[in-house]
C-alpha cells in the first residue's frame, strides 16, 4: 500500500486513520450502553456488567455541560478497540467529570472517549472524515491518537485521569 | 504496518529541526532535547544583536501585542484619491516565556490593517483569537505542535483548527476579513475593530476544512481557493457576497505533499505540486532535512475545470520548489500559462525560516521567477526563467486570471556589504513579455515585504496604479508603510507613513478600496 506522507500542516491523514478506526468501533457499543444519571461528582454508569470492580475516571479538558462523554474501556491488546470491557454515556459536567467505570478486572486499562459536543450522538467528522469533536485517551495519546502502547495505566484504586484534545 | 510505526514514532513526540535552529556552539554542547528548549528565547537574543535586520522575529506578545498608532507620521505626498484598508498577516506571537519557535511558519497570526483617506493614515493589529492562541494563553505555555517545532506535553488536537494559526494571509472580502492558514479554517474578523469571528464553517459538513492562504479573487468578486489533506484536494467557490457556491473533493496526484498557492484563470484552476515530502517522524540525529525533496519526483502542476474538478491534466516538469504562483491565463490554441517562483530545493522551508527565527546569517535563497506554458491538448510543457532573486509575486488585481503583463515582486539584487542573509532589500515589476525589469533599492537597513498593486480610481491600464507595501527599517527601528507609482518604480516611495514600532515581519496582504 502507498503510505500518504504526512500533510504539511496537520498530519491530518494520521489522526483521521488512527482516531476514527480507533472510536468507530466504541460509539456502536457505548451507544448501547444506558445513559448514566448526572449525579454529581460521580456519574455511576455500569455498563451492564455484574462482575468485577468499579473505577472511577476523572475526564479533563471537557468542554463544561456541552453534550455527553462517550467512553469504552479495554483491558487487553488484543481487545483495544474491538472488545470494551465497559463503557458508557454521560452528560457533559464541568472541564472535569467524574465517570465510574463498573465490570472492570485486571490491573490495566485503556479508556478512549470523545465529546458529543452538538448532542447528535456521533463523534463529528467532516467531508474529509477529519474529527471536529473533541477526542481522548488516558496515558499519553500524543498529537496522533490513541494506541493501547499509549493509553494503558495501571490500576492502583486512585482516580484514572483521561484527557480530551484540545 | 508502516503506517502504524509511523503512527507511533510521531506520537512519541520525536525530534524537531533544533539542530538547524542552535548556533554550532549551542549545539555542540547539547546533549538532547531536553536542554534545547529553555535555551531558544536566549540564543535569539543573543544572535539578533549582531543581526539588526531580524529584529523582527523578536515577535510580540499576547499581552501587550496590540498596537494602535493613531495618526501616523506622514512623508512624501499621499494621493487624495488612495482611500481603502490594507491589511496583513504573519507570525507574531514566537515565544512563550523561554520556549521559542523554531520555525518562522510556526507563530500565531497578528492581521495588521493600515486605514487610508482624508490625508490620514493609521495602523491597528491584532492577535488573531485563535482557539490555540486562547488555550495557550490560559496555559500560560505552547500546548500544540507546530509545522517546525514539537511541542511536548500539550493534549492532543481535535482536528485541523486545533493547530491554526491563522497567520499567512489576510483579505477582506464580502464585508468579513478572512485571517487565512492553510490546513483548516479561516477565521473571521470584524473590519471595524479586527475583532476576531471565530473559524469560518461554510456548511456544517465543511467544518475544519482545509482552506490554504492563497485564494484568488477574480474581476467580479468570485473567490476560489483550494485546500489538500492527505490523499485529498478540495476546491471551493465563494460568491461575491460570501456565500459557498461550490465545494469539490477530489484526489491529489501527490498526496501528502507540501501545496501552497493556486492560480486560476477563466476555466481553471491550476495549482504547483512540488515533490517536497515533509518528514516529521525523523529523529533528531538525522539533521534538518525534515522538509525535503524527493529525488526522482517531478514538479507537477495540476490543472482542473472550475466546475468539475475531475476534469484535469497534470504537467510534469523538472523538480523545483514551489510556494507562490503569480498569475495564469489561457491563450486562445488550448495553453494555459503559468507564472510563479521556484527553487531548486526545500533549503529555506527546511533550514532558512529556521536560521532567521534562531537570529542566524544565512545564504541566499536562488529564487527565480519562471513562465510554464501548459498545453492542454497534448500535455506537454515548457519553462522559462525570466528573473532571479525575486519573491511574493502580485499582479493587477483586475487582471487575476487574464493576461497580465506587468508582475510585482520584492526583490534581492544589491552585494550590499555586511547584509548576509536571503530578505528581501528592493521591490521589482518585472515585464512578463520581455523579462524587462524596472526596481527600487530600499536599501542596506531595510527589509522589504510584499507589495501590493493597487489601481488609481478611474483609470484602466496595469501600470496607472501605486504600489503599496511594509518594509522594516533597521536604522530608525521601525515598520514604514510605503506607496509607490507603479509606472515609477526606480524613483521609490512617492509617499510613506512611518509607524512608532516595530511589526514582525509578515507574509502576506490585500488592500480594499473604499
Amino acid at each position: 500500500m502507498n503510505l500518504p506522507r504526512p500533510n504539511a500542516l496537520l498530519f491530518t491523514t494520521l489522526v483521521t486513520t488512527a482516531i476514527l478506526a480507533l472510536l468507530a468501533a466504541q460509539v456502536a457499543r457505548a451507544q448501547a450502553a444506558p445513559e448514566a444519571t448526572a449525579a454529581t461528582p460521580a456519574a455511576s454508569a455500569s455498563a451492564a456488567a455484574s462482575t468485577g470492580r468499579c473505577v472511577e475516571v476523572d475526564v479533563h479538558n471537557v468542554r463544561p455541560q456541552q453534550g455527553q462523554l462517550f467512553l469504552a474501556a479495554y483491558g487487553s491488546a488484543e481487545t483495544y478497540s474491538k472488545k470494551p470491557v465497559a463503557a458508557a454515556r454521560v452528560p457533559a459536567g464541568d472541564a472535569i467529570t467524574r465517570v465510574q467505570l463498573c465490570g472492570i478486572s485486571g490491573n490495566e486499562l485503556a479508556v478512549t472517549l470523545y465529546q458529543d459536543v452538538d448532542g447528535d450522538g456521533k463523534m463529528g467528522k467532516n467531508l474529509l472524515g477529519l474529527p471536529t469533536e473533541p477526542w481522548g485517551s488516558t496515558g499519553k495519546p500524543g498529537m496522533f491518537g490513541p494506541s493501547w502502547e499509549t493509553g494503558k495505566v495501571t490500576l492502583d484504586g486512585s482516580p484514572v485521569i483521561a484527557q480530551l484534545s484540545q | 504496518m508502516q503506517r502504524r510505526e509511523l503512527l507511533t514514532a510521531s506520537a512519541a513526540g520525536l525530534a524537531a529541526p533544533l539542530a538547524a535552529a542552535l548556533t554550532a556552539s549551542l549545539a555542540a554542547s547539547l546533549t538532547g532535547p531536553a536542554q534545547a528548549k529553555p535555551a531558544d528565547a536566549a540564543v535569539f537574543a543573543a544572535n539578533v544583536k549582531q543581526q539588526p535586520l531580524l529584529a523582527p522575529f523578536a515577535g510580540v506578545d499576547d499581552i501587550t501585542g496590540n498596537r494602535d498608532s493613531g495618526a501616523l507620521l506622514l512623508r512624501g505626498s499621499w494621493p487624495a484619491e488612495l482611500r481603502g484598508r490594507f491589511y496583513r498577516n504573519g507570525p507574531a506571537l514566537m515565544q512563550r516565556g523561554a520556549e521559542r519557535y523554531h520555525h518562522w511558519f510556526d507563530g500565531d497570526g497578528m492581521v495588521q490593517q493600515y486605514t487610508i483617506g482624508d490625508g490620514r493614515v493609521s495602523h491597528r493589529g491584532r492577535l488573531v483569537q485563535t482557539a490555540k492562541l486562547k488555550a495557550e494563553r490560559q496555559a500560560g505555555r505552547f500546548l500544540m505542535s507546530a509545522l517546525g517545532t514539537q511541542i511536548e506535553g500539550g493534549p492532543p488536537g481535535s482536528g485541523p483548527d486545533s493547530f491554526n494559526t491563522a497567520n499567512t494571509n489576510a483579505l477582506e472580502h464580502a464585508g468579513r476579513v478572512l485571517a487565512m492558514w492553510e490546513g483548516g479554517s479561516a477565521y473571521g474578523l470584524d473590519p471595524q475593530d479586527l475583532s476576531t469571528q471565530g473559524p469560518i464553517t461554510w456548511r456544517p459538513d465543511l467544518a475544519q476544512m482545509p482552506f490554504t492562504a492563497h485564494p484568488k479573487v477574480d474581476a467580479q468578486g468570485h473567490l476560489w481557493n483550494i485546500g489538500t489533506s492527505g490523499p485529498h484536494i478540495v476546491a471551493w467557490h465563494i460568491s461575491p457576497q460570501g456565500q459557498l457556491l461550490n465545494v469539490q473533493v477530489g484526489a491529489l496526484p501527490y498526496p501528502g505533499g507540501m501545496v501552497h498557492d493556486m492560480a486560476v484563470t477563466e476555466r481553471y484552476l491550476v495549482v504547483p505540486l512540488p515533490p517536497v515530502s515533509l518528514n516529521f517522524g525523523q529523529p533528531m540525529g538525522a539533521g534538518p532535512r525534515r522538509f525535503a525533496m524527493q529525488a526522482g519526483e517531478p514538479l507537477r502542476v495540476l490543472v482542473m475545470e472550475k466546475g468539475d474538478i475531475t476534469k484535469r491534466r497534470v504537467f510534469e516538469m523538472p523538480p523545483q520548489m514551489v510556494f507562490h504562483v503569480g498569475n495564469a491565463h489561457e491563450t486562445g490554441d488550448g495553453r494555459v500559462v503559468l507564472s510563479f517562483i521556484a527553487a531548486p530545493d526545500a533549503w529555506f522551508l527546511d533550514q532558512g525560516a529556521v536560521a532567521l527565527m534562531s537570529g542566524q546569517p544565512q545564504a541566499s535563497g536562488h529564487i527565480g521567477l519562471q513562465i510554464a506554458t501548459l498545453d492542454m491538448t497534448s500535455g506537454r510543457s515548457t519553462v522559462q526563467t525570466l528573473a532571479g532573486d525575486v519573491e511574493f509575486p502580485r499582479i493587477d488585481p483586475r487582471r487575476v486570471g487574464a493576461k497580465a503583463r506587468w508582475l510585482v515582486t520584492g526583490a534581492a539584487w544589491v552585494k550590499h556589504p555586511g547584509r548576509n542573509n536571503a530578505l528581501l532589500h528592493g521591490v521589482q515589476v518585472t515585464n512578463m513579455e520581455t523579462g524587462r525589469a524596472e526596481r527600487y533599492d530600499y536599501g542596506a537597513h531595510v527589509v522589504a515585504e510584499e507589495h501590493v498593486l493597487v489601481p488609481k480610481p478611474g483609470k484602466t491600464g496595469e501600470r496607472d496604479a501605486w504600489l503599496l507595501g511594509t518594509t522594516y527599517d533597521a536604522r530608525r527601528q521601525a515598520t514604514v508603510l510605503n506607496l509607490l507609482d507603479a509606472a515609477h518604480v526606480a524613483d521609490g516611495p512617492i509617499a510613506q507613513a512611518v509607524l512608532p514600532y516595530v511589526l514582525p515581519l509578515g507574509f502576506h496582504g490585500n488592500f480594499t478600496a473604499v
